[in-house]
């Protein structure tokens, strides 16, 4: 794609975007990507801004300053109907109160414009369930399962929305807030596969993680993040470093390589 | 095989709403003949059809009968409806066009018109209309107040949006009760009649363009049905599905305050009706919000309709203010509905 400028750019990208609440910032002058076929995780402590962050590339700031651009094109200049089809967001919310069915909510994230027809809907729906593992759970009603359940079916309504925007053929993101807090180590991993598989799709996926174990192993890219500023930015090997790990944190880290894979402690 | 089944068991679902549709539909054509043809004078509906119905029978089905069944029906489509989406709208189960004081605030509208008309001299021609427009600006007013305090405090606090109605509703009353003390004789019986909500009063001139409004705004809100399931999720989360969530929720706010304020400007204040039908929908048609809001109306039609039947028919020839009976029957309702979704 190519924009006003005339470079051809296929990212979604920040630059200098800041975010305020009262006189505390929440993000200072952030400039971050997410490219296709890549994995982006942020990482840091707890209220860095990471959310906040991700929401913005989400398109769902309403209050701030910088730029945020989807191929080059300023993200205010989409619709929320255009961002829908562009990329799909899981939150750490559960906000369902009426009973839908694990189908509904999946079924949700099949938007209108794939013009799928109803069966290939229910097969769409049949196979990514079956594939994040709650295909047994499709006819329960939601208030019924889990927190990892609920996760998982939030999950998969996130796959359903990149399944049909992948039919039109622009390129995809996919952000993931903490996708496996719920998650049993099974449920953990089989979320994440998921997600390396779509990245190795083509699709650019931002996720927000806690643990750098699982962070070091499936990113590609890290933004390290404290009290709203990015600390620490690159691979692996630029980012998960003991002594940044321990700086930012506030706690001793400690980092052994075996077999080329990081095992990051604290104990 | 377990594909098969899942189809088989969707298949199932899908029936099961169809039956329940037109179980659904049966009972409303059956009551609004029921309520055509019974009451003070009998009306045997088939003399009327065939046009055996001597003149006196006949004017009193066009001009009396009719007009008040198909109000009554009109209303109670409009509120159950409106009821059905602002359940959605706050995500609270317990939310009600009555309880959470859009009702009251329409009605605080329809007095003020009443008294003031009085006193500026508005002609009755135009009345028809001004009472109509100032019910719907209180009730959007109202549910328009209700959504910022339901966002400054978060959506979860099911019980704050009932303790904002319970001081909306106490305001409206010290609106309604200073025009009451301000008000004569004969505008004082009028304004009792908006505390208990009646049919009694059901004209075509009066109704029709009220009936008007409650059936189109009702219809746009079914138009806005896969909106309202995705608000399900969240703000943020609907947002993220395409849907431009601000604008969604001002036209589901003027939307419903329509069916809210014309019901209220020709029937007065009727309780309970948006609380009971939409769980009633959601037990029988499921909670997606198309057939959720159609069914809603549908069975609210069919309550109200009956409701409107027993205020009529159960102490002849004297008649209940239809608000009494479905506060009879609602208000335990809620008792239950309280115990259910109030965490212990």
């Amino acid at each position: 794609m190519v924009n006003h400028e005339g470079n051809t750019t296929v990212t979604l990208a920040v630059q200098n975007l800041s975010v305020r609440f009262g006189t505390r910032a929440i993000l200072d002058s952030i400039a971050a990507e997410i490219q296709p076929g890549s994995i982006t995780v942020l990482i840091g402590p707890n209220g860095a801004g990471k959310s906040t962050l991700l929401s913005g590339f989400a398109g769902h700031l309403a209050d701030y300053s910088g730029l945020i651009t989807i191929d080059g094109n300023s993200i205010g200049s989409f619709t929320a109907k255009q961002l829908a089809a562009r990329r799909a967001v899981m939150l750490q919310s559960d906000n369902l109160v009426f009973e839908f069915s694990a189908s509904d909510v999946i079924r949700m994230g099949i938007l209108p414009h794939a013009n799928a027809t109803d069966e290939e809907q229910i097969e769409v729906i049949e196979s990514l369930a079956d594939r994040c593992g709650i295909h047994h759970l499709l006819h329960q009603s939601i208030l019924s399962l889990s927190g990892g359940e609920k996760q998982r079916v939030h999950f998969c309504r996130c796959l359903a929305q990149i399944w049909c925007n992948t039919r039109l053929g622009a390129s995809q993101y996919l952000m993931l807030d903490e996708p496996t807090s719920s998650q049993d180590i099974a449920g953990e991993l089989r979320i994440l596969n998921l997600v390396k598989e779509k990245s190795s799709e083509g699709v650019g996926v931002l996720l927000v993680l806690h643990d750098l174990n699982i962070a070091a192993h499936f990113g590609d890219t890290f933004y390290l993040l404290k009290n709203g500023r990015i600390t620490a930015r690159g691979e692996a090997g630029d980012v998960l470093i003991e002594s940044t790990l321990s700086e930012v944190y506030e706690t001793p880290v400690k980092i052994e390589t075996r077999d080329q894979r990081i095992r990051i402690n604290t104990f | 095989m377990q594909a098969t089944l899942a189809r088989l068991t969707q298949a199932f679902s899908n029936s099961n709403i169809k039956w329940s549709s037109i179980f659904v539909a049966a009972v409303f054509l059956f009551a609004v003949i029921l309520g055509l043809s019974l009451g003070a004078v009998q009306l045997p509906i088939w003399n009327i059809v065939t046009g055996s119905a001597d003149s006196l029978e006949t004017t009193i089905f066009t001009q009396i009968r009719a007009p008040r069944v198909f109000l009554a029906a009109a209303v109670g489509a409009s509120l159950a409806g409106a009821g059905a989406v602002l359940q959605g709208l706050f995500r609270n189960p317990l939310a009600d066009p009555g309880l959470i004081g859009v009702s009251g605030g329409a009605a605080l509208g329809a007095v003020a018109v009443i008294v003031l008309g009085a006193w500026l001299n508005v002609p009755p021609e135009l009345a028809i209309y001004t009472m109509p427009v100032a019910a719907v600006f209180g009730a959007l007013v109202v549910t328009g107040v209700l959504y910022l305090f339901a966002n400054r405090f978060g959506q979860f606090r099911i019980v704050t949006v009932l303790l904002v109605g319970i001081a909306i509703n106490a305001l409206s009353s010290v609106g309604i009760g200073l025009f009451q003390y301000a008000s004569d004789d004969a505008q004082l019986r009028t304004l009792i009649f908006w505390m208990m909500g009646s049919f009694g009063r059901a004209q075509w001139m009066t109704a029709l363009p009220c009936i008007a409004m409650m059936i189109l705004a009702t219809l746009a809100l079914v138009g806005r049905a896969e909106a309202l399931d995705k608000l399900q999720l969240g703000e943020a989360e609907a947002f993220h599905l395409g849907v431009d969530v601000i604008s969604i929720k001002r036209q589901v706010v003027l939307l419903s305050a329509i069916c809210v304020g014309a019901g209220v400007a020709v029937a007065g204040i009727i309780g309970f009706v948006g609380l009971v039908v939409p769980h009633i929908a959601r037990f029988t048609l499921g909670v997606a919000h198309r057939p959720l809001i159609l069914g809603s109306a549908l069975l609210g039609a069919t309550l109200m309709v009956s409701a409107d039947l027993l205020a009529r028919t159960a102490v002849l020839p004297a008649e209940i203010p239809v608000g009494l009976v479905t506060s009879a029957l609602g208000a335990p309702f809620f008792l239950w509905l309280i115990t259910k979704v109030t965490p212990r």
